[in-house]
């Protein structure tokens, strides 16, 4: 099982030059620190630790935000409540704070129910998005709708609907499906106008093709609630 | 020597197979750590670019909130300074509510090629994101209750928009903003705007 010449001192000092060679070679490809960024993963883990952090200040400021909106609410409103402040004027007020959002509203309405598709791998046609909230909106308005609520989110004037990444943002507030989307106002128009497969047609090709999860139910004493937030106005003046 | 020979030969085969499979191995291992890393990174640059922005604008917002509190705080016990503080709720209430005539700084965008209803849409939630206090598209002042299809849009389309020029100016012309989401050329001119009230 031996070949000649291989307890030579030549052979043996052979293979003790190639082993040194190979261990140098490996151990300097090992601990050589790259000049630039090399290596994929560096990137995706600085990353995901700036994701993690801007999260986490996202989540801070909106608790802020959210607090000191209701203080401020709270101090309006004990300025409404002050008896000697003009009458007229606390009732203006008072009904643009209705009109606004920034009161509970309760009425007759329907109920809509988004979501993705149960039974089917998840592809851009069977998951429910950020866009087809926003046209289920601009239809409700279009109908006559007087209040609208997305998972307990109440849409106002400033509200954008928007696509983070898997998720759905309204108001500053992360939402997912399903989505129940609150309509208050008349529900015959309402209700006429969300089964018209003309007036919504990418969505109801995508209920039809892909099992898209979309139901529209009348519905009595409905309910949206008060917006959370508060109105910053900077630019806009009225004029008189 | 001929039987080590034919062991030695038999070892080349194996050596290569070896090599062969060591590498392929590699090779594979080396593709799906790229793709998944790759498709992984762009994810969380979209949502740390995202994030960046919001938490921005929420950083402004409770600066802005914190300023009104104290505000309020400092009048509730002074009746003439309760009565400014309700007069000033009620002006900011009028402007969002579309109520009145209504003045300010913004931007004026013009676009000439049609856009589909959904196209509207987009652009007014994109503005809305970007600040906007008051709206009107082609002279119609839109309320939180202001639907698009009663108003029969066609093109050109003038999207008037009260609001932090610089924010908008740079929301809207932005790569992989609105106007490029919706493939649409469009004039952006920064004005001092006077929209008409909403009609109800």
């Amino acid at each position: 099982m031996s070949w000649p010449g291989e307890n030579s001192l030549y052979t043996k000092i052979s293979l003790l030059i190639i082993g040194i060679a190979a261990g140098l070679f490996v151990a300097a490809q090992a601990k050589t620190a790259p000049t630039r960024v090399t290596n994929p993963v560096s990137p995706f883990i600085a990353l995901r630790e700036a994701r993690k952090e801007l999260l986490n200040q996202e989540d801070a400021l909106n608790k802020e935000s959210t607090a000191l909106s209701e203080e401020i609410r709270q101090l309006q409103s004990a300025i409404t409540r002050n008896t000697s402040l003009s009458q007229d004027a606390v009732t203006f007020v008072e009904e643009l704070r209705r009109r606004t959002g920034l009161e509970k509203l309760e009425s007759d309405g329907i109920e809509i129910a988004l979501s993705d598709s149960p039974s089917r791998i998840a592809t851009p046609n069977s998951i429910a998005h950020a866009s087809d909230i926003r046209d289920i909106t601009e239809l409700a308005w279009s109908s006559g709708a007087t209040a609208i609520a997305v998972n307990g989110e109440r849409i106002v004037f400033t509200s954008s609907i928007d696509s983070v990444i898997n998720t759905v943002m309204i108001n500053n507030v992360k939402t997912v499906p399903p989505f129940t989307i609150t309509i208050l106002g008349p529900t015959k128009p309402l209700f006429e106008a969300f089964n018209d497969a003309t007036l919504l047609p990418n969505l109801f090709q995508r209920v039809r093709d892909e099992n898209l999860v979309f139901q529209v139910a009348v519905k009595r004493g409905l309910a949206t609630p008060a917006y959370t937030g508060s109105f910053t106005v900077r630019f806009g003046k009225v004029e008189l | 020597m001929i039987a080590l020979k034919a062991r030695l030969l038999v070892l080349i085969p194996v050596g290569v197979v070896l090599g062969f499979l060591i590498t392929s191995q590699y090779s594979a291992a080396k593709q799906v750590l790229a793709l998944r890393t790759s498709e992984d990174n762009a994810l969380y640059a979209l949502e740390v670019e995202s994030l960046i922005g919001r938490t921005q604008k929420l950083r402004a917002e409770v600066t802005t909130l914190r300023e009104k509190k104290e505000d309020l705080n400092a009048t509730r016990n002074d009746r003439s300074l309760s009565q400014v503080e309700l007069e000033k709720e009620g002006a900011a209430l009028t402007v969002i509510d579309a109520t009145t005539r209504v003045k300010g700084k913004g931007v004026r965008i013009e676009i000439t090629q049609k856009l589909e209803r959904e196209q509207i849409v987009d652009v007014l939630n994109a503005l809305k994101n970007m600040g906007a206090e008051a709206l009107a598209i082609n002279t119609n002042r839109m309320a939180l209750t202001t639907g698009i299809r009663p108003l029969a849009l066609s093109a050109p389309y003038v999207i008037e928009v009260i609001g932090d020029p610089d924010i908008l100016v740079n929301g809207l012309t932005r790569p992989g903003g609105i106007l490029s989401q919706i493939r649409a050329e469009a004039e952006i001119t920064r004005v001092d705007l006077s929209l008409g009230a909403a009609l109800r």
